[in-house]
């Protein structure tokens, strides 16, 4: 059985994925070890906490919902051959966005309303990712570092606007916004299993249609393969940058406003810090894991998702730090990455 | 009145100091062609480690903290080293696994951090850098408090600006270093070892960026905080950028972004009809405008981010 990445048993990008998952789990658990904890109940509390009940199967499905937004953003941005790492800034602004759009038009029909939130968090989200794209479309500026900046004005923006802005509530009291009167329709009673769900699904089957069938899915194909198996400079693409970013900005946006009316509690609040693990950061490592494919993105969201759903049980039941799912996600993106690699250099081999 | 000028202009320095060691190793860094945004999991890293070793011993008095640093910049090279051998060895993706670092270094150290001290949350002081006032300078009125009463990090790091301009832009090896990020192809061809030179310049900013984590547990305050960094990394990158990748200008470019922190600290949310966020993003608006041209002039290294492989 050949071990070699080109041809052979490990050439399957599935095969390649689920040993990706498989070594992460063994790496995990001689960290697990090293900090003293027994890797095989923390796993199998993980592996419960997520799959253990119909309601948690659920809440995988809820927490998959923005990384597959977001992971479907990025990897369209990927494949025109361009480095979105603005998904993050680009949820807020959808979100915020979405709630200006929940507040002001509280008095519209629920659906109309919902309509609107969506697609002004979706366009909200596509302008501020296209400012990006605008800059190294006729400035030449290097996305990578302008998305990261838009990032941090994003998130300060929206620090505001909850405290002491425009959304705040208006009782004035605490940093968070007014509560949103619509929702999107729960799917199952009992779970938080909501209709964004499903929005997400059908966007990415939409866009391996889009990929697999038309001539602009196998252009983009075509310079998507290129682009991960090879270098990012030399692949022209300046016309088509600001829509390729506006386009991949719109799904991180539309991630915002499909938490904010999909998810309770339905309102914005002052976020933290900008967090490593938000799902703009999670989108990079859930494309890449499913080597830019829609259909791969999909198992791929539900992967982190449960990850997510586990390490709450794992971290209630055996005191494991939620936070060892960032490591399993960070060991998971450079496994990928590696094995990228290596890949890479069968074909030069071979070549 | 002056006297809060004067506090705001002093902590301007000191929130200077921490962006502008990581900017100075990150310069040499993208002099050199290569972008590590990892960095900010590298000082959150350096941070923790600064912080613990520190802690563990603290019965060395003065020599704690300095122990404690070159822990921190110890570990911050071998951090260096796992990103170096994935974009300069696999030739990965360096923004993506920049990224992987990140989320790697921030998952490792909250994890030891709970370890060690339980969630609860209870923080332990650390022997840390006492402020060393300069004998009579410090004594001037005003100037005296602005400059002269600093702990020794932030002296030797602004002192180490002039040395540094000069060792990259007037040695041999310094122009050596600007040609792998420029033309590694024709630097190659010349007989520089272009990786080599990569990955020493990769050690320093990881050395860099993990002394500056600790400067954050050591000097600015006595504890540690698992999200303590607060995108300092980031806006690091920010600042290479804003300074022109040139170390002096770099150090202007931390003042700037050091006073808007200072700034919104003092002020409280609507003192003077600004939000303190707006202070705040201010920098980053800055940093899009310079880069864009319309805020002075600059350029990226040309071969910043391209993987160099010898044909």
């Amino acid at each position: 059985m050949s071990l070699s990445t080109k041809s052979g048993l490990l050439a399957h990008p599935i095969v390649q994925a689920i040993s990706i998952v498989l070594l992460s789990l063994v790496i995990n658990s001689i960290i697990l070890l090293a900090c003293n904890y027994n890797p095989a109940t923390a796993f199998s509390a993980l592996f419960n906490g997520a799959f253990g009940s119909f309601r948690s199967v659920c809440e995988i499905f809820v927490r998959a919902c923005p990384l597959l937004f977001t992971g479907l953003a990025v990897s369209f941005a990927f494949q025109c051959g361009v480095w979105n790492i603005g998904a993050e800034g680009q949820y807020f602004v959808g979100s915020m966005v979405a709630t200006w759009m929940g507040v002001a038009g509280k008095d519209l029909p629920p659906f109309t309303l919902i309509l609107l939130i969506l697609t002004s968090g979706c366009l909200f989200g596509g302008l501020w990712s296209a400012i990006a794209g605008l800059l190294k479309a006729h400035r030449g500026v290097q996305e990578v570092i302008s998305t990261i900046m838009l990032n941090y004005i994003a998130f300060y923006l929206l620090s505001y606007a909850v405290d002491g802005g425009p959304l705040q509530e208006s009782a004035k009291y605490y940093p968070q916004s007014e509560l949103i009167h619509v929702h999107l329709p729960i799917l199952l009673d009992k779970t938080r299993l909501h209709m964004g769900v499903l929005l997400a699904i059908a966007l990415a089957l939409g866009s391996h249609s889009l990929l697999m069938s038309t001539t602009i899915g196998y252009r983009l194909r075509a310079v998507g393969h290129n682009v991960f198996a090879s270098r990012v400079s030399g692949i022209n693409v300046s016309k088509n940058i600001t829509l390729a970013m506006f386009i991949s900005g719109s799904l991180a946006g539309l991630a915002g406003s499909v938490d904010l009316i999909g998810v309770s509690p339905y309102r914005l609040f002052q976020p933290g810090g900008m967090s490593m693990l938000g799902p703009g950061f999670i989108g990079i490592a859930v494309a890449l894991l499913a080597r830019l494919n829609p259909i791969g993105i999909i198992f791929s969201a539900l992967l982190f998702g449960g990850l997510q759903v586990g390490a709450d049980a794992m971290q209630l039941i055996e005191g494991v730090p939620a936070k060892l799912t960032s490591v399993i996600q960070a060991t998971v993106l450079l496994l990928v990455l590696g094995f990228a690699a290596i890949e890479q250099k069968d074909t030069i081999i071979e070549g | 009145m002056f006297d809060i000028i004067s506090e705001i202009l002093a902590a301007t320095i000191r929130q200077g100091t921490p962006l502008l060691m990581i900017a100075l190793g990150e310069i040499y860094v993208e002099r050199s062609g290569v972008i590590n945004i990892g960095i900010e999991g590298n000082a959150i890293t350096g941070a923790f480690i600064g912080w613990f070793v520190s802690l563990k011993l603290s019965s060395w008095g003065m020599l704690a903290p300095v122990a404690g640093l070159i822990a921190s910049a110890s570990v911050g090279m071998i951090v260096a080293i796992i990103f170096s051998f994935f974009v300069l060895r696999l030739k990965t993706d360096q923004v993506v696994t920049g990224t992987g670092i990140n989320l790697l270094a921030f998952g490792l150290v909250h994890l030891l951090y709970t370890q060690l001290v339980g969630e609860t949350g209870k923080a332990l002081k650390s022997s840390i850098f006492n402020t060393i006032p300069v004998p009579i300078l410090a004594q001037i009125p005003i100037l005296g408090q602005i400059f002269f009463q600093h702990n020794i990090l932030v002296y030797i790091t602004f002192l180490s600006l002039p040395i540094l301009y000069i060792h990259l832009f007037r040695t041999r090896y310094g122009l050596s270093i600007q040609s792998c990020g420029e033309h590694p192809k024709a630097a190659d061809t010349l007989g520089i070892k272009v990786s080599e030179l990569q990955t020493k310049c990769l050690l320093f900013g990881g050395a860099m960026a993990g002394m500056a984590g600790a400067y954050l547990s050591l000097a600015h305050v006595p504890y540690f905080n698992p999200d303590m960094t607060a995108g300092r990394g980031f806006i690091g990158l920010a600042i290479v950028i804003f300074g022109g990748w040139h170390p002096i200008k770099a150090g202007g470019a931390a003042l700037v972004f050091g006073f808007g922190s200072a700034l919104s600290d003092r002020l409280q949310a609507r003192m003077l009809g600004i939000p303190h966020q707006f202070l705040q993003l201010l920098p980053y608006v800055l940093t899009l405008l310079v880069l864009a041209g319309l805020l002075g002039r600059t350029r990226a290294p040309s071969a910043l981010a391209v993987p160099f492989r010898r044909e």
